[in-house]
């Protein structure tokens, strides 16, 4: 039998951190010169406080997620959901995102789309063969616009036909 | 308050207030938290102080602000024996005569409670469609005044007009977030009291 050969992945919050960095002021700083230069104009050392700033949201988010799933719910509901959650969160340019545990066992992650907002709250379940049940509340002038349940991939597209 | 509000306990001249008679009437209803720090930190109603049980999203007790007000958010009550076994939670009905809870026997005062309102237009007859099953999730405010307090209020969440508790665990899930959600970005802690209405007796008296 021949072993598969890993490949490297990056952990979901540096996949939020590049996915911001290439969102910034509308181009691949990445691959920016001068972003790299040894000056360090204003503006780099702006996008660098920036950058920062998102890498520090994203360990923060990473950890509220964890730790109400290790603590309500197990270590396998967090592998079931956090690359569903990451590539949701990375798919979208959101702000303001909270991450709340419910009464009702269940984690809730809301934030902004500009005036849309969600609500993405998601249940442990053994039933299906993915472990949660998730469902999506769309908020838009104070009045919920779409409910939908389903897996988190599928949700996420709610959000680009809003 | 060194005694139970007297004004909160039913009368023999009270009957039910019907919702769907004082529809046109801005009224507010009031939830009681365990304490005053509820916003998270968008300002919204944080789901923890939504409610501290599951079950008591599907029958949501709230107060009809008006003659239950901020003064009386502060009452607690104990968690003795003799409360527990009384029956001021029991639904009032029949014009029955109701026994005055007594000052650190049944309750205490507790300022470190607080509150949120919620507009009665905003849960009275409101429904949410889901996208794809098309099931309709519909809330109601429905009067429930109890042995203790005439003015409490329920506000009950519907699945195509069936009672939510008789539904699949699914769907109840899916009201769950839909109440746990309008709560949310409806509730505010402050609001400015005199664009609302007390109710009038005319409403609940025989």
């Amino acid at each position: 039998m021949i072993a598969e050969v890993p490949t490297y992945q990056p952990t979901p919050p540096a996949q939020y951190f590049l996915a911001e960095i290439q969102n910034t002021q509308g181009k691949n700083l990445m691959y920016n010169s001068a972003f790299w230069g040894n000056n360090y104009p204003d503006d780099n050392v702006f996008i660098i406080r920036q950058a920062n700033e998102t890498i520090r949201k994203n360990i923060r988010l990473e950890k509220d997620i964890t730790e109400i799933s290790y603590r309500l719910f197990s270590e396998q509901f967090y592998e079931n959901i956090k690359q569903e959650i990451f590539n949701f969160l990375n798919k979208h340019s959101f702000t303001k995102i909270v991450v709340e545990p419910t009464m009702d066992d269940s984690l809730l992650i809301k934030g902004f789309q500009g005036n849309i907002q969600f609500f993405l709250e998601i249940f442990p379940e053994q039933s299906n063969n993915w472990g949660y049940e998730a469902f999506i509340n769309i908020v838009e002038n104070g009045e919920i616009v779409l409910h939908q349940s389903g897996r988190i991939r599928q949700l996420s597209e709610y959000l680009n036909v809003k | 308050m060194t005694r139970y509000p007297l004004n909160l306990l039913p009368k023999e001249s009270f009957k039910n207030i019907q919702f769907d008679h004082v529809a046109e009437i801005r009224l507010l209803l009031v939830r009681v938290t365990s304490n005053k720090n509820i916003l998270d930190e968008n300002g919204q109603i944080h789901s923890e102080h939504i409610c501290i049980q599951t079950d008591h999203l599907k029958d949501y007790s709230t107060n009809l602000f008006g003659v239950y007000n901020e003064e009386h958010v502060a009452i607690e009550w104990l968690k003795t024996d003799n409360v527990k076994s009384s029956d001021f939670f029991d639904i009032w009905e029949n014009r029955s005569i109701c026994q005055e809870p007594i000052l650190n026997v049944h309750f205490c005062i507790n300022q470190e409670q607080g509150l949120f309102f919620l507009k009665t237009s905003d849960f009275h007859n409101k429904e949410v469609k889901h996208t794809t099953s098309q099931d309709i999730f519909s809330s109601k405010v429905i009067h429930t005044p109890t042995k203790s307090n005439f003015w409490h209020c329920s506000i009950r969440w519907y699945i195509n007009g069936v009672d939510s508790v008789e539904k699949t665990k699914s769907q109840r899930r899916s009201i769950h977030t839909i109440a746990r959600t309008m709560i949310s970005i409806k509730g505010k802690t402050e609001i400015n009291i005199s664009d609302y209405s007390v109710l009038s007796p005319e409403y609940y008296t025989l």
